[in-house]
């Protein structure tokens, strides 16, 4: 199987990406800790699409990457909870919590940008050169991360800025110079496309625009399923079989379904030709089990139900890559300001 | 999609409650106006895009426009797409904060009149020292507020009955003292209308009626429902709500001018602030227009995020209840015994 040419690279992150998992309070970490690999949950449609995305074809594969900031203690359970899912990980990097813990780097527990930053390069520097698409999610700082790794491997971040950035983000000078040594071998060939965000908070998409149109905020995967459609690194059955399995397995409606669908058109992220093939290959696609007779239908009627696109609502303006450490001050100001809330007479004193 | 505050306020109330849970859980809504503002608004707020469809139309109806000649010019109106698309099954209720006229009259056109009434109502809700009913509501509701201008006996005591069925459900308030506003407490004062009304609702068995009262008694909360014609309580509700809204301009004022006054209302600033919150138009959503076959709230059209988000609130909570169906019920036996 190593031996097939490697189509495609997926990288995912685990935790409210593939996994739903709380941990916002003390409780949901003990919680999430002591549950077994039976009882975690994954996000709706995630293994219908990987295993979409990973189906063998053509004498070549795919290749899935797993970086995640789960304690390295837990590894055990998550390996069983793939095994579960019949999904097989090329990779599965976890976090040394305990170490950083007892080294006494506080800051590391905590912080992702240095680790996953350092992990995806290291992955990058053993593994073949191949389109990569990565998945993350809105809770850490996973389009930070993910836009920065693709402008790295685009070669629009020099090493001066590099460094600078890193310093801002209070990466540790040890991690700092790992990621610089593994920056300086790097590949540059532009390889890294599509980044999804997993709106596990439904932060408002418009937060991640500083990355630009690379990275798409997404509700569920169906959402992704139909970019990369438009993308055509999937074609109509797959996308609508992550639909059904939705349906099937998670309760989905029709409703909230063709909402997704007119969301991403809305945001500009299926455009005319997209829609127009996926009407075209509507008409020649086999029914796909537990999906309703008319779905498609139904889904292209809410591109009816949107103002005529000819002049208004211009694609928004957007010139790369992100300024970084922008970003980073723009994120510590927001976490500083504690807004007074007004009183009756006027703000509180 | 009209309002003073529209699209911003209005696609914010839909935005957070599309993240509620409780009364809105498993909601789904329909935001009707121009698709462009509205994906804008979306853009920058936390939603749940699953829960959110949008359907575009290009114009609203203006504050200054006459209702009836805007609607029959512009079949495009947000309120009239937005009641084409509840006709047609595709939502089950409405919420406008637009031209408050525009939208009585696009519903009254698009729904269905339960009943046999031949008249709907727009009833509105006042703060009262007195608690109601297993909910512990403390207001009364008061209708008509301006559906239509006038009303006929039988129609006074259909609002009545309406109002009864409405306190029943909605405040849970097993029976509601029905009372008819007018210029005195005599029955027989007031206009022939208002004459014949008290005598319908004295004799009526499914009313537990009060008896008329005064303007000034509205706010002590003798009755859980006030009835009168739409031009009345439209003057009595502004005036209440004014003169509310002028006390604490007076307060705030009186702040600013003197350290000894300023002293005093810090003092009582805990109490003024409930007080205000209880007189806020925006804590109670919206107005629900009875006497439809489907749930309709109009909001203030000076409704901001939390004003509308309290309307939906309030229409979710009407739909669940199957509220038409129910005044529909009162309506047929009621008007068959009056």
């Amino acid at each position: 199987m190593s031996e097939l040419m490697v189509r495609h690279i997926y990288r995912w992150d685990l935790d409210k990406t593939y996994l739903r998992t709380d941990f916002d309070t003390l409780r949901d970490l003990i919680r999430t800790a002591l549950q077994t690999p039976e009882e975690k949950v994954n996000v709706p449609g995630v293994v219908t699409l990987l295993k979409e995305l990973t189906h063998q074809n053509d004498g070549s594969r795919a290749l899935v990457t797993f970086i995640s900031g789960s304690p390295s203690q837990m590894r055990p359970k998550l390996e069983r909870k793939f095994e579960l899912d019949g999904i097989r990980p090329d990779v599965f990097i976890l976090k040394p919590t305990l170490q950083n813990i007892l080294k006494g780097r506080f800051r590391a527990v905590r912080g992702q940008v240095g680790y996953k930053l350092d992990s995806l390069l290291r992955v990058r520097e053993g593994g073949p050169s191949a389109p990569e698409t990565l998945f993350g999610d809105d809770a850490e700082q996973d389009a930070f991360i993910y836009s920065l790794y693709a402008d790295l491997a685009g070669g629009k971040v020099d090493r001066d800025g590099l460094f600078e950035i890193l310093d801002r983000a209070g990466v540790y000078s040890t991690t700092r110079a790992s990621i610089l040594e593994r920056y300086a071998r790097m590949r540059i060939d532009g390889n890294v496309g599509r980044i999804f965000i997993h709106l596990d908070r439904h932060s408002a998409p418009g937060r991640f625009w500083v990355y630009g149109p690379r990275v798409v905020p997404i509700t569920n995967y169906f959402q992704a399923a139909l970019v990369l459609y438009a993308d055509e690194s999937l074609t109509l059955e797959p996308v609508l079989r992550v639909a059904a399995g939705m349906m099937r397995e998670h309760g989905y409606g029709v409703v909230e379904l063709a909402n997704s669908f007119q969301d991403l058109i809305r945001r500009r992220h299926l455009g005319a030709e997209a829609i127009e093939r996926l009407s075209q290959d509507a008409r020649g696609s086999e029914a796909v089990g537990g999906l309703p007779a008319g779905f498609v239908e139904r889904l292209l009627g809410r591109v009816r139900a949107l103002a005529p696109r000819g002049g208004g609502g211009a694609t928004r303006g957007w010139e790369g890559p992100p300024d970084y450490v922008g970003v980073l001050e723009a994120d510590r100001r927001l976490r500083e300001t504690i807004e007074a809330e007004p009183g009756l007479f006027g703000r509180r004193q | 999609m009209g309002g003073d505050h529209a699209p911003a306020a209005v696609v914010a109330a839909v935005a957070e409650a599309s993240l509620r849970g409780g009364v809105g859980q498993g909601v789904n809504f329909l935001l009707v106006g121009d698709e462009i503002a509205m994906t804008e608004a979306l853009f920058e707020l936390d939603h749940n895009s699953e829960r959110i469809q949008l359907y575009h139309a290009p114009t609203v109806i203006g504050m200054g426009e006459r209702a009836q000649v805007a609607l029959e010019a512009r079949s495009d109106a947000s309120i009239v797409q937005a009641c084409a698309l509840v006709q047609a099954g595709e939502a089950d209720a409405l919420v406008s904060a637009g031209h408050p006229g525009a939208a009585v009259l696009a519903a009254t056109r698009h729904f269905g009149l339960v009943g046999g009434l031949g008249r709907a109502a727009l009833a509105s809700v006042y703060p009262t020292p007195r608690v109601r009913g297993e909910a512990e509501d403390p207001f009364s509701l008061i209708l008509d507020v301006g559906a239509s201008l006038r009303a006929r006996p039988e129609e006074l005591l259909g609002f009545g009955l309406m109002g009864s069925a409405y306190a029943r459900i909605v405040s849970r308030n097993e029976r509601p003292r029905v009372a008819l506003l007018s210029n005195s407490r005599e029955s027989t004062m007031g206009t022939p209308e208002v004459v014949q009304a008290h005598a319908l609702l004295s004799r009526h068995e499914a009313i537990h009626f009060y008896g008329n009262i005064e303007g000034h008694e509205i706010p002590r909360g003798l009755a859980d429902v006030v009835v009168c014609e739409g031009f009345v309580g439209d003057v009595a509700i502004k005036i209440l709500e004014g003169v509310s809204e002028a006390a604490f301009d007076l307060a705030r004022a009186a702040y600013h001018e003197r350290m000894a006054w300023r002293m005093g209302l810090k003092l009582l600033s805990g109490g003024l602030q409930k007080i205000k919150q209880l007189t806020d138009f925006e804590a109670y959503g919206g107005a629900p227009l009875l006497g439809l076959e489907k749930v309709v709230i109009l909001c203030h059209p000076r409704s901001g995020r939390r004003a509308v988000g309290n309307a939906l609130r309030l229409a979710i909570k009407n739909v669940r209840a199957e509220l038409p169906a129910a005044i529909a019920e009162a309506l047929d036996t009621g008007l068959s015994q009056g």
